[in-house]
């Protein structure tokens, strides 16, 4: 409980902190947006981290910057892990709902682009009777869904639209033009035609009550745009365009190198050798690293929560009058039967709205030790319930009373039962630990989301994170192997 | 004679139980001396492991005395607590065999009465329910050290002499999981002799025993007699009852129709009843 207290007090500490200016984004190799370096993978790269430190600077605030899932970007405002989220979002009337916008920052339009064998498609009419591709949420979507001729297929990320469009099972994908431009404009096997559809405005969003700030930042992004620093940055991620012009009543023409886009153009077209991609990934292993340590950590301490608390429900499952052990039913049942996800979601996102404020670390230790307490309990359970009836009732016919009997004859019995199927779990903890990322953290396969996307190198990656897994399993698969052998050799022999 | 008051170590009066549905035992009259061996005989089903069950409250009765060890226990007492029977029918399945016939009776008087009763009862099961993960000597060491707060040492030292006792000293430190049916059978005696039984109850324990076996069992019973223990024996083997009991008694659809000594049961018995259960099997 102390333990607790301190940590809630330091994240409440953290966020009174006066100087900084804490700003959220999903790094997971949204390019232009923001993304790692593929050359030097733990720094972030893109226009938005540009444009953040240009904000700051003119805010007097030192930016500091934190990873949050995309979707999760509003509700993690409101739960006070960072001031702004500054990530694509477009301004939108549903979305002003919830949250304030800035005014834009960058103004741009929706783009069709197709295979190069395909057919020029000037506009959405073209593309009637048609496969088309959007992202989740996005103007795109929604310009699709109103043509009801065109067949629209919704995807998650940019990569799974571009990666369906090259095996031919859409015909088109319509995204916002600078992912068109960083994905698609280079590739030989991939063409943008027609015109821009639509318009999409990007702010920065903050929550609604935020009134000085947003007066603050959007008087910082007029002098952005009159002292031309935002052109600047725009220029330099070949991102200016028309509406830009219009926007920021500058029709002078480009003068700065596009040097960013071309730095992240050089890097996706140069093929690489065996050699470099070894290097590579060697400079991945501090991430690796570090993030094999959050996957760990997390699986450890939520598993040492899940022991103890499952052994809680099932001894008042058992033995707790009926009201009470009815709820232990209840709770075990509910939680087999809902998704982790949505228990984790709900534990991070809606526990605050009743004055419940967890680090993102806690709510993914208290998330997965609640839901695999469930399983444990069961474990336990079926443990008991494999120690023959005989037993409890030899012990009390010697005179034990029911805590002797459960604590010296059914306990250990229970336990060499219970011991395999409890290592197991840990396994699959292990691997269901790659939920909270959901919940803002980095564990390894969020890293491997992350490097994937910036290296568009699913398989190396993959085959790298896997073995990681791999390795940190291994021990609690021996241990659970060997028990298993000895509890049956052990039955063999009565 | 041995029938004065005083000599009783067992007594039950108009003994009623039910599960649920059908008495199982009802009207149960009878009484037990010190130092004597009553055996019960009886068909299948007709109630006996429920009777043995319900002296030392595995069971409990639903009307009726128990006077047992020196206490008295009326069936009223349990009235108004959930009877949780092991595998009554009011339970789940699963859940039940953690359930102590006593574990919603809040009275803690009546609990302590319980809890003295069973160490002056041994009880002998049928499936002897040694404890696995325990060695032999350890079987016999767990109630010593909890229930009679024996230190490790002095537990040892009595469990040895007891195992000395049934012939099984020099298997005191094996598992006691893999020790043959006859051997387990000792250890499981010396075990209930642990907390000085006034009482013995045996269900059936010659069933699983070779002939041989049955002869050392009997010599068991024997010095334990000598011993002056009070012993009750179930059993569907009529050779055993008429050689070692005092007197048998025969039950039939929860009753005990005769009881007598065994020359009466087995010769010349009184009641029809009997006489058609003895009849038959001794002429098969
Ligand atoms: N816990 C219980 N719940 C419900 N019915 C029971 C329970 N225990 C015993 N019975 C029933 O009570 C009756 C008597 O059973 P009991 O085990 O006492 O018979 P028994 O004379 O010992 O038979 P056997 O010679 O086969 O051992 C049987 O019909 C049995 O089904
Ligand atoms: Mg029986």
């Amino acid at each position: 409980m102390k333990i607790l207290i301190y940590i809630l007090l330091i994240v409440a500490f953290n966020s009174l902190s006066a100087k900084n200016i804490r700003w959220a984004a999903d790094a997971e190799g949204n390019a232009p947006y923001i993304f790692q370096d593929p050359n030097t993978p733990n720094h972030l790269l893109g226009f938005e981290v540009d444009f953040m430190d240009e904000l700051s600077n003119e805010l007097k605030l030192n930016p500091i910057f934190v990873q949050n899932q995309w979707d999760g970007l509003i509700p993690g405002l409101y739960r006070g892990d960072y001031d702004i989220a500054v990530n694509g979002l477009e301004i939108t009337e549903d979305r002003k709902l919830s949250v304030s916008f800035s005014i834009p920052y960058y103004i741009t339009s929706e783009q069709i682009v197709t295979l190069s064998s395909n057919p020029d498609y000037k506009s959405l009419l073209d593309l009637r009777g048609k496969k088309v591709g959007a992202l989740k949420n996005s103007l795109a979507e929604r310009i699709l869904l109103s043509e009801p001729e065109i067949n629209t297929y919704t995807y998650e990320g940019e990569v799974n639209a571009f990666e369906d469009l090259k095996n031919k099972r859409i015909e088109a994908v319509l995204v916002d033009a600078p992912i068109a431009l960083y994905y698609a404009s280079w590739n030989p096997d991939m063409k943008l035609t027609g015109e821009p559809v639509g318009k999409v405005l990007y702010g920065v969003a903050l929550r609604l009550n935020d009134i000085n700030l947003l007066n603050d930042i959007n008087n910082a992004i007029y002098r952005m745009i009159s002292n031309g620093k935002l052109r600047e940055i725009m220029d330099r991620w070949n991102l200016w365009n028309p509406q830009m012009a219009e926007y920021c009543n500058d029709f002078r023409k480009t003068e700065q190198q596009p040097d960013k886009f071309n730095y992240y153009i050089q890097s996706q077209i140069r093929d690489i050798g065996l050699e470099e991609r070894l290097v590579r990934y060697l400079t991945f292993m501090p991430m690796i690293a570090r993030a094999a340590l959050m996957t760990v950590q997390i699986s450890v301490f939520s598993m040492i929560l899940a022991i103890f608390l499952g052994l809680i429900v099932i001894i008042i499952r058992l033995y707790a009058p009926a009201p009470l052990s009815i709820l232990a039913k209840i709770y075990v049942e509910f939680i087999r039967g809902t998704p982790l996800l949505i228990q984790l979601f709900f534990i991070f996102y809606a526990l605050p709205s009743i004055g419940i404020m967890l680090s993102p670390f806690l709510a993914a230790v208290l998330g997965l030790g609640l839901n695999y307490a469930a399983y444990e309990a069961e474990n336990y359970r079926a443990g008991f319930n494999s120690v023959p009836r005989g037993q409890m009732e030899a012990a009390l016919a010697l005179g034990m009373n029911r805590k002797q009997s459960l604590r010296f004859v059914i306990l250990p019995q229970a336990f060499r039962i219970v011991l395999p199927p409890v290592t197991n779990d840990f396994i699959s903890l292990l691997k269901d630990s790659s939920l909270v990322s959901v919940i803002t953290l980095v564990e390894l396969t969020k890293l491997y989301n992350q490097l994937s996307a910036t290296y568009f190198d699913y398989i190396g990656t993959g085959i790298l994170i896997s073995m990681v897994y791999l390795i940190l399993g291994l021990p609690f698969v021996r241990i659970s192997r060997y028990l298993e052998k000895k509890l049956l050799s052990a039955k063999d022999k009565n | 004679m041995i029938n004065s008051k005083n000599n009783i170590a067992l007594r039950t009066e108009k003994l009623r139980k039910n599960f649920g549905g059908d008495d199982i035992l009802k009207n149960i009259d009878f009484e037990v001396y010190h130092g004597e061996i009553i055996s019960i005989i009886g068909r299948s089903g007709c109630g006996k492991t429920t009777l043995l069950r319900c002296l030392n409250f595995l069971n409990i009765l639903n009307e009726g005395k128990i006077t047992i060890a020196g206490m008295e226990i009326d069936g009223k007492d349990f009235n108004g607590y959930k009877i949780g029977d092991s595998n009554s029918a009011k339970y789940s399945k699963s859940d039940n065999y953690l359930k102590d016939s006593m574990q919603f009776v809040s009275n803690e008087d009546l609990q302590n009465k319980v809890h003295n009763i069973r160490q002056k009862v041994g009880f002998l099961f049928q499936s002897l329910n040694l404890f696995p993960h325990l060695t032999v000597a350890e079987n016999i060491m767990l109630p010593l050290t909890k229930v009679l707060n024996y230190s490790k040492d002095e537990a040892r030292t009595r469990a040895e002499e007891l195992l000395t006792k049934v012939g099984m000293k020099k298997h005191a430190d094996r598992n006691s999981s893999r020790i043959s049916g006859g051997q387990a059978q000792r250890v499981a005696i010396a075990r209930a002799l642990s907390t000085n039984p006034e009482i013995m109850l045996y269900d059936e324990p010659t069933s699983a025993l070779d002939p041989e076996l049955v002869l050392e069992f009997i010599d068991i019973i024997k010095e334990l007699q000598s011993d002056d223990m009070t012993q009750i024996i179930v059993t569907h083997s009529l050779g055993l009852a008429r050689q070692i009991s005092g007197r048998v008694a025969f039950m039939d659809l929860g009753e005990i129709v005769e009881i007598d000594v065994p020359e009466v049961i087995f010769n010349n018995p009184q009641n029809t009843k009997t006489k058609d259960y003895i009849g038959k099997l001794l002429l098969a």
